[in-house]
């Protein structure tokens, strides 16, 4: 095994896969793949059901367990540890389990009151729940999740509920 | 200049035609009559004038919206005369922030005693306004000495109540009820949403032997035989059109007659010869309050348009039209027959794209703040290519559809924060790749992806289906290939005719939005 400490909180792999004891180690716990799934489900139908980007069946029914896991293996150890400080972020605030829209709601509050480094990691939770939903997304980019997390952020901030796009008809 | 009797018959048969057909037109703001303008010179050529708010060239105009250049009548074809004006507002000061005034206007704002034609009046209960004073009139009933200006700057749009005060300077000049009272408010002639050709009202001077004939300023002479009063300034628009009301009609209306001063000295009532009907070519020049001394010419005669005022849209008609004539404040001002036709004020603003505004306005976006921005995206970028000239079309044709379709809705929370975001990610890029040619960015998958994003959720918002599946056609098919291309490599795939016909094709599939046909490919 060829691995060197980085910075305090990141690993840096220098070479090779990781052995499947350490890549246990660093991969997600249930709670946080759970909480990752949850936000991949919210996020697949809000604020719009997301592009099908060439693949089949509905934005929402593609959120399952195995594409996660296919997901995260396309991360870095060091992307992997953001996602888990963020996933860790909502499950300390009670949104492991709450409805969508008040896992939406949350969300948008833990970004507007997040510290910059929090905010980030939130917007890592939130890539890798968009890679989940549709492969073409690389779960290592921060776009579209910057933007999806600054508009919850927007919303909390002029204390409007975040709710799905209806067609201008039917208002 | 003035027509033959059976021209301007004809021709006010020929607007009314066009009016009946175009009046409905939110881009309509108005008709009269007049002479061809052509490259900003007088021609001899009788013509209905139409008003445009916004006009633009043949092919970007809806071919069912696009105005006719004759009219016919009684077998014959009058001339269409199309320009840019309208709509209209009263041009009293009402809003401060409004008041854009330039350092070298010198306007006449301040305590004048005796009062003078164009010193700045207002009614207190009117609130912070301000107007101006036209002329000292006699009231034909009493023989009392009265102020004359606009209904709107003295009575309230006829709100108000006979005995009101009205003040010298006007309460946005600083002007208090206790000092400065000049006269009170004795009558005027009804506004109605009906419609009206008069905007006048009377009030009492209080001190009948405090006043003096002679114009603010001392740049024209007062009213007479020769320097005869045609109208009363009462409202304009962005582009720096002003609309005036006759003066024989509010005089009549009112029963006044204007004073002159006797070679005794005494106010007397002028001789008719004293008022003009307006005429199309005829210098006019005024003092108002705001822009103080002006001198313009007439453009059009006999004008219908609809003009905002504190009681909704009125339809005024047999109105004049001049240009950069007057400013807000300026209102009430009596317009005469003299001047160099070319002593003239710079409009207070240039309007914006009515789409940008509407759009703007949609997702709480400031957009109308961006029409450079748009302007460059036009000239700089979009013309120089076959599919950027088909792309400018698009939206100028199909602009009050999109106007239409947004008006009266409101964006839903997430559209306005989406909206922000993808504004705030793109607006400094696009505005740095359009400024340099050269620019050496080239569009990513991010850029491609996020494309994506907008134009889902236009399609499952704000889009119909058919737009949606040519919104989802056009980025398949024209826009991923660009992947990698710098700006100069997307003009040279925008040149392409392959890329034109294609997106030509689909967006003609679609039944809401009009093309204008195809434009001519180069051979």
């Amino acid at each position: 095994m060829l691995r060197a400490s980085g910075a305090a909180g990141s690993t840096l792999i220098i070479g090779m896969a990781l052995p499947a004891s350490a890549a246990a180690a660093e991969a997600l716990s249930p709670q946080q793949r759970e909480m990752v799934l949850q936000v991949a489900k919210a996020g697949a139908s809000y604020p719009i059901e997301v592009p099908s980007f060439g693949e089949r069946g509905t934005a929402g029914s593609r959120v399952t367990a195995s594409r996660l896991r296919n997901a995260e293996v396309r991360l870095q150890p060091a992307r992997l540890a953001t996602v888990r400080t963020g996933a860790d972020l909502l499950i300390s605030q009670g949104l492991l389990a709450v409805p969508r829209p008040a896992l939406l709601a949350g969300i948008g509050r833990a970004a507007a009151t997040a510290a910059p480094a929090e905010r980030q990691a939130l917007i890592a939770v939130a890539a890798l729940g968009a890679a989940t939903v549709s492969r073409h997304l690389d779960p290592a980019s921060d776009s579209p999740a910057t933007v999806w997390i600054g508009g919850l952020a927007h919303l909390h901030d002029r204390g409007m509920q975040p709710s799905a796009l209806r067609p201008l008809e039917t208002r | 200049m003035k027509f033959n009797q059976d021209t301007e018959v004809r021709l006010h048969r020929g607007k009314r035609k066009i009016l009946d057909s175009f009046g409905a037109d939110p881009n309509v703001t108005g008709a009269g009559i007049g002479f061809r303008r052509r490259d900003g010179q007088w021609t001899d050529e009788p013509v209905v004038v139409v008003l445009v708010a916004k006009k633009r060239p043949e092919a970007l105009v809806s071919n069912r919206r696009l105005l006719p250049r004759t009219v016919e009548v009684d077998g014959s074809l009058c001339e269409i005369d199309v320009i840019e004006a309208g709509p209209f507002r009263m041009d009293r000061v009402t809003d401060p922030a409004r008041e854009v005034t330039s350092a070298v206007v010198e306007g006449v704002k301040g305590r004048m005693r005796p009062p003078r034609p164009g010193c700045s009046i207002s009614n207190p209960l009117d609130g912070d306004a301000a107007g101006t004073l036209g002329l000292f009139v006699l009231d034909k009933t009493d023989g009392t000495v009265c102020l004359l200006s606009n209904n709107h700057v003295m009575a309230r749009m006829g709100k108000g109540v006979k005995g009101e005060k009205i003040i010298q300077p006007g309460i946005a000049d600083g002007g208090t009820v206790a000092k400065d009272t000049i006269a009170t408010l004795k009558r005027w002639v009804p506004i109605t949403t009906a419609g009206t050709k008069i905007d006048a009202a009377i009030a009492q001077l209080v001190d009948q032997m405090n006043l003096s004939l002679q114009p603010a300023l001392d740049r024209m002479p007062p009213l007479g035989v020769k320097h005869p009063a045609v109208g009363i300034f009462t409202g304009g628009d962005d582009h720096g059109t002003g609309v005036i009301t006759r003066m024989d009609l509010a005089l009549t209306a009112l029963n006044v007659v204007p004073a002159v001063s006797a070679p005794d000295g005494r106010v007397v009532a002028a001789p008719p010869e004293a008022v003009k009907t307006p005429e199309p070519f005829m210098n006019i020049e005024k003092v108002g309050r705001t822009s103080g001394y002006t001198s313009s010419m007439i453009t059009a005669i006999g004008v219908e348009s609809v003009i905002l005022t504190p009681l909704g849209m009125v339809l005024y008609s047999d109105l004049a039209l001049t240009d950069r004539f007057g400013l807000a404040g300026d209102s009430g001002s009596a317009v005469f027959h003299g001047g160099d036709g070319d002593t003239l004020v710079e409009p207070e603003n240039q309007s914006s794209c009515p789409l940008l505004g509407s759009v703007g306005s949609y997702y709480g976006l400031p957009l109308t703040g961006d029409n450079d921005l748009a302007d460059d995206l036009r000239d700089n970028f979009l013309a120089q290519s076959l599919l950027g000239r088909l792309l400018i079309r698009i939206p100028y044709i199909n602009q009050q559809s999109v106007i239409d379709r947004l008006e009266g809705k409101h964006a839903s929370g997430s559209e306005l924060s989406y909206a922000s975001q993808y504004y705030e990610k793109y607006h400094d890029f696009m505005a740095t790749v359009l400024a340099d040619p050269n620019s050496t960015a080239v569009v990513t998958q991010e850029n491609l992806d996020d494309a994506a994003f907008v134009i889902y959720g236009l399609a499952q918002s704000v889009l119909t289906p058919p737009e949606a599946q040519l919104a989802y056609t056009l980025l398949q098919n024209a826009l991923l290939p660009t992947l990698g291309m710098n700006r100069r490599q997307v003009l040279d795939y925008m040149n392409g005719h392959d890329l034109y016909r294609l997106v030509y094709d689909e967006i003609a599939k679609v039944p809401t939005i009009e093309t204008n046909g195809p434009i001519e490919l180069p051979r």
